[in-house]
């Protein structure tokens, strides 16, 4: 159990570091950075690596943008599994991530709740 | 002054990026924040039906709902500071990006200010992630039409 | 700030101490069942830590926790894992997982006396080790 939680750690703090190789040695845009994570984690998924990595790795798999890539493929390719190649595209309406409706979802009731406290 | 000599004066003063340093900043910060995910998620196991598949995603979630009380509190912003990509690559930061947009937006009305400006910085990252998924599933569905691999 | 990291420090040090042992626990069925089980999962016995098996009836079930390295190829050890014990066991019904979730609840499976609940939480060990995301 303990070994989990340090995996956990290393695996996420890893993710972060490429990210921050991303923004200070390439010098993307945090935008272009978490595109291009989120598009690594798709192909990762396509090539069936991304799901050992979770089970290896649990949160620090899980928690990290790539996860988005890997479950809107994963939920796409699960589809076009059943159904073939239409499955894929009838596949793109049913995947969903938790985690974009979950912001969704908390964006909104944040602007009920909170105040904008103003530019610092 | 001509072009060369202020980009030479540029350079000295516009203080250097510390890489090294940054690396280890984001390392801790995104570690820290996967490691708290982590005992989200046996918590979720452990008091709920949740296997180790399946917890991840209301993992996410509460991961999400965090940042939510976190940006409205504006405490997200000095963990963005110390962290750098340590907390922006967690999905944390995503809702933080969403959140704090709608937040921001809020006097323009629900529907044009925090409807219209929500996916205003998160947007571009679900465009990219539905169209990746789309071509990889597709690249990946006719291969396996060919016989090239399996599934 | 430096309370935080004490108290962070004893927690991982108190819960490392608390981990079990690897061990293999067989319970439920006959003697020379059990025993069975036990060989089928000794000989993987370099990924395996630890794993309990219960025998309910008609049904086998087992939780298996892997080495962290081996947790890779987790799906990989389960197949092979079921086969042998379906081959060793043709009248029975395995289910086998790596998973955390179902090690716990496989665990929980011997305190439970009750007829009626035992059933329930047969069928829901089931019904998750066949759950994907």
């Amino acid at each position: 159990m303990t070994a989990s939680f340090l995996i956990a750690f290393v695996v996420g703090g890893l993710f972060c570091v490429i990210g921050q190789l991303l923004f200070d040695v390439a010098k993307l845009t945090p935008g272009h950075t978490l595109c291009l994570l989120v598009v690594s984690g798709a192909v990762l998924d396509g090539f069936g690596l991304y799901e050992p990595l979770i089970d290896f790795a649990g949160a620090g798999a899980t928690i990290p943008i790539t996860s988005f890539g890997n479950s809107l493929t994963h939920g796409a390719l699960q589809e076009a599994e059943k159904h073939g190649l239409v499955g894929v595209i009838t596949g793109m309406f049913e995947v969903t991530s938790s985690g974009i409706s979950a912001a969704i979802l908390f964006g909104f009731i944040a602007s009920l709740l909170f105040r904008s406290k103003g530019r610092p | 002054m001509d072009r060369q000599a202020y980009s030479q004066l540029e350079q000295q003063i516009t203080p250097k990026t510390p890489i090294a340093l940054n690396l280890v900043k984001a390392f801790v910060t995104g570690g820290i924040i996967c490691t708290i995910g982590q005992g989200i998620m046996y918590f979720y196991m452990y008091f709920f039906d949740f296997t180790e598949r399946t917890a991840g995603n209301p993992t996410v979630a509460t991961m999400i709902f965090i940042a939510m009380l976190l940006t409205g509190f504006g405490k997200y912003k000095r963990i963005a500071q110390f962290g750098g990509a340590g907390s922006a690559v967690p999905v944390t930061g995503f809702g933080n990006a969403m959140i704090s947009a709608a937040i921001e937006h809020r006097t323009e009305g629900y529907v044009l200010g925090v409807g219209g400006n929500m996916f205003k910085l998160a947007g571009s990252v679900i465009v990219f992630g539905v169209f990746s998924a789309f071509v990889v599933a597709l690249i990946k569905t006719i291969l396996v039409k060919l016989g090239v691999v399996g599934w | 700030m430096k309370r935080v990291i004490a108290i962070a420090g004893t927690c991982l040090l108190l819960a490392g101490c608390g981990a079990g042992a690897g061990e293999i626990r067989v319970s439920g069925g006959e003697p020379e069942e059990n025993q069975k089980v036990e060989e089928v999962l000794k000989e993987k016995d370099g990924r395996i830590v630890s794993a309990v098996a219960v025998f309910v009836h008609e049904d086998l079930l087992v939780g298996v926790q892997v080495k962290p390295f081996s947790r890779f190829s987790k799906t990989k050890i389960e197949e092979e894992l079921t086969k042998e014990l379906e081959k060793a066991f043709p009248e029975e019904t395995v289910t086998l997982s790596t998973d955390l979730k179902i090690f716990w609840e496989t665990d929980k499976l011997d305190e439970l006396e009750e007829e009626d609940k035992l059933h329930k939480k047969v069928e829901t060990i089931k019904s998750l080790s066949k759950e994907e995301t």
